[in-house]
């Protein structure tokens, strides 16, 4: 039974790319054709500041295994500070998930800039098997 | 809404939907005579007409009522049923409503992007309750795992986290109500570990789905733990504990108490005695889930009273118990620019006669705290006001806690500011 699960359960990521740099990286990555797993789904976002715990949480609701936000590194946001206000809220975000009993680990906030697609690519990759380890959402309580 | 109704709009199913229920039912008694509109303070802005839905809901016209722009402005606060010669419950008909409106697939719009009906929705459909932060039990105090008195949290931990930026600290009630049933009580309180929200906010959104599995869910866990008696310090999971709970979900064997009840018994008796002194001039909010709802009106103001030896000063705002406004805003739906005036009408009214405003629900200290925080930068009188809630000043006054906020001042919330030192959940809201 156990083994069943891990031979059909692949995670599904969905990711958060901010339009400046990590939508870029991710670009990069892939004309660089450096490798990843396909587990993620991209949602594109003009800056990582535009996302709300809500958007999170609903992500989590409709049984995704885990949730990323990429933005461009502290200091670099191209509308100067959006990339602070979504540390902050990824952090309590993080807070309200342990609550409700979802591992915080599944949810990873990243600095990734339009250079770095080999980074994109270690992240996806190391996510991705964190979340096999983790297993399904729906299966932890 | 419109003025002629069709033929073609008579929905027999409708009225067969309210005739289900004694409650709704109510509503085909109505002789239109407007005193619900006439008292709603929704109904004075003209942007809900309670006795016109009444009518069109007697006569079956469902197209006109069901509307998401309609039923999302009641308040559900209970004003205009003190004023009904019909005992019409308006109330239950549009939560009702609201049920039938979920099931056609039409949604609100929600405050906060939706979030606490998120967490409510996942609460729901993961197998366990929350987990609480190790901090919610103070320091040297006690709780146990299973016995006769349990003491029921509901979400004050998680909206603790969400509504951290309005400074309101309902962690502080959480821990404040655990010392308090520490002293009171012969035995320390249980704390139940695996309970969900109370599923409040989800009924009367009309997520009835939700709302059902969560009260289950706490029914089953409080009846395994041998639980009698629970001791809530919000209104609204009182409301729902008491009355929705054994009306909606099998099995409700426990009897639930609000933790100004107890401790008023407790005064009554001569069995509490308040040791701290604090001069203060204060005022009491009826919250309408306690008020309205549960007509507890009397214990919080024999509390407030007995505190009179030691410095406190309690006086009446002019609208008071029944007549008491609504804090503007119910289950997280519908904050408008009426929600903040009925706020800050209240605001300055408390400001009137006291210098702090003492609540028993947690969720009209968030609205108040909400609005005061919006006012942050035109500095007027009404922003010295303190508000707590009923559970810290009880803290205080025993001496078992000190209120957090410097005194005087208006709480913490201006220096955060000031320091520019949190972030707010809210995207639109910066
Ligand atoms: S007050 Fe009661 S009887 Fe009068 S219109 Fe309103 S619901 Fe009908
Ligand atoms: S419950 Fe309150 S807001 Fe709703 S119709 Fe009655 S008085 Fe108006
Ligand atoms: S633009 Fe990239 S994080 Fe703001």
């Amino acid at each position: 039974m156990v083994e069943q699960i891990q031979e059909t359960y692949f995670p599904k990521i969905l990711t958060f790319l901010c339009n400046w740099c990590g939508y870029a990286g991710a670009d990069y990555a892939g004309v660089s054709r450096y490798q990843y797993p396909p587990s993620i789904r991209v949602i594109r976002v003009m800056c990582s500041g535009r996302i709300q715990p809500s958007l999170i949480l609903d992500a989590f609701n409709r049984g995704t295994d885990g949730v990323m936000v990429c933005g461009c590194h502290i200091g670099d946001c191209h509308y100067i500070s959006g990339n602070e206000y979504a540390e902050e809220r990824v952090k309590k975000t993080k807070k309200i998930l342990e609550m409700l009993r979802i591992d915080p680990n599944r949810l990873r906030l990243e600095w990734i800039s339009a250079s770095e697609g080999i980074k994109f690519a270690e992240v996806v990759n190391d996510f991705t098997n964190q979340l096999i380890s983790l297993g399904p959402l729906k299966k932890e309580s | 809404m419109a003025d002629i109704i069709k033929s073609s709009d008579l929905d027999l199913n409708f009225i067969k939907e309210l005739s289900k229920n004694e409650e709704t039912k109510s509503i085909l008694s109505c002789f239109e005579c407007g005193m619900c509109t006439a008292s709603c303070p929704v109904g004075e802005q003209f942007l809900l007409n309670p006795h016109q839905i009444t009518r069109l809901a007697s006569f079956g016209v469902s197209n006109q009522i069901l509307d998401e722009k309609i039923l999302r402005y009641c308040l559900t606060c209970r004003t205009c049923q003190e004023y009904c010669p019909q005992d019409v419950d308006f109330i239950e008909f549009i939560r009702l409503a609201r049920t039938l409106l979920i099931k056609r697939g039409i949604k609100y719009e929600e405050t906060h992007d939706g979030i606490l009906t998120l967490i409510s929705e996942i609460q729901a459909n993961l197998p366990n309750g929350f987990k609480l932060p190790s901090e919610v039990i103070p320091e040297g105090y006690q709780t146990l795992k299973e016995g006769k008195t349990a003491y029921f949290l509901g979400c004050l931990p998680i909206l603790d986290v969400v509504f951290d930026a309005y400074q309101v600290n309902l962690l502080e009630i959480a821990q404040n109500g655990i010392k308090i049933l520490n002293k009171v009580l012969e035995q320390p309180p249980v704390v139940i570990e695996n309970a969900k929200c109370c599923g409040h906010d989800a009924l009367w959104k009309g997520h009835f789905d939700t709302f059902k599995k969560l009260a289950e869910h706490n029914v089953n866990e409080i009846n395994r733990l041998g639980i009698e008696t629970i001791v809530t310090t919000c209104a609204e999971c009182y409301r729902t504990l008491k009355v929705d709970y054994p009306k909606y979900v099998e099995n409700v064997k426990f009897n639930v108490i609000h933790l100004s009840e107890l401790i008023a018994e407790k005064i009554k008796n001569d069995e509490l005695m308040f040791s701290e002194q604090y001069d203060v001039e204060l005022t009491y909010h009826d919250p309408c889930r306690l008020g309205r709802h549960m007509k507890v009106y009397s214990p919080p103001r024999v509390i407030l009273n007995s505190m009179e030896e030691n410095g406190v000063i309690f006086t009446e705002m002019e609208k008071t118990r029944e007549y008491s406004t609504c804090c503007g805003v119910s289950c997280f739906i519908n904050c408008n620019d009426l929600s903040k005036a009925l706020q800050m009408d209240r605001l300055v009214e408390a400001k009137n006669v006291a210098d702090l405003l003492i609540t028993t629900c947690p969720k009209c200290q968030i609205h108040y705290s909400c609005m005061m925080h919006e006012k942050k930068e035109q500095p007027s009188d009404v922003m010295k006001l303190e508000i707590s809630d009923l559970t810290n000043l009880i803290a205080k006054m025993m001496g078992l806690s000190e209120f957090k906020h410097e005194e005087g001042e208006n709480k913490g919330v201006k220096k955060q500011i000031e320091e520019k030192k949190y972030v707010n959940l809210y995207l639109y809201d910066q």
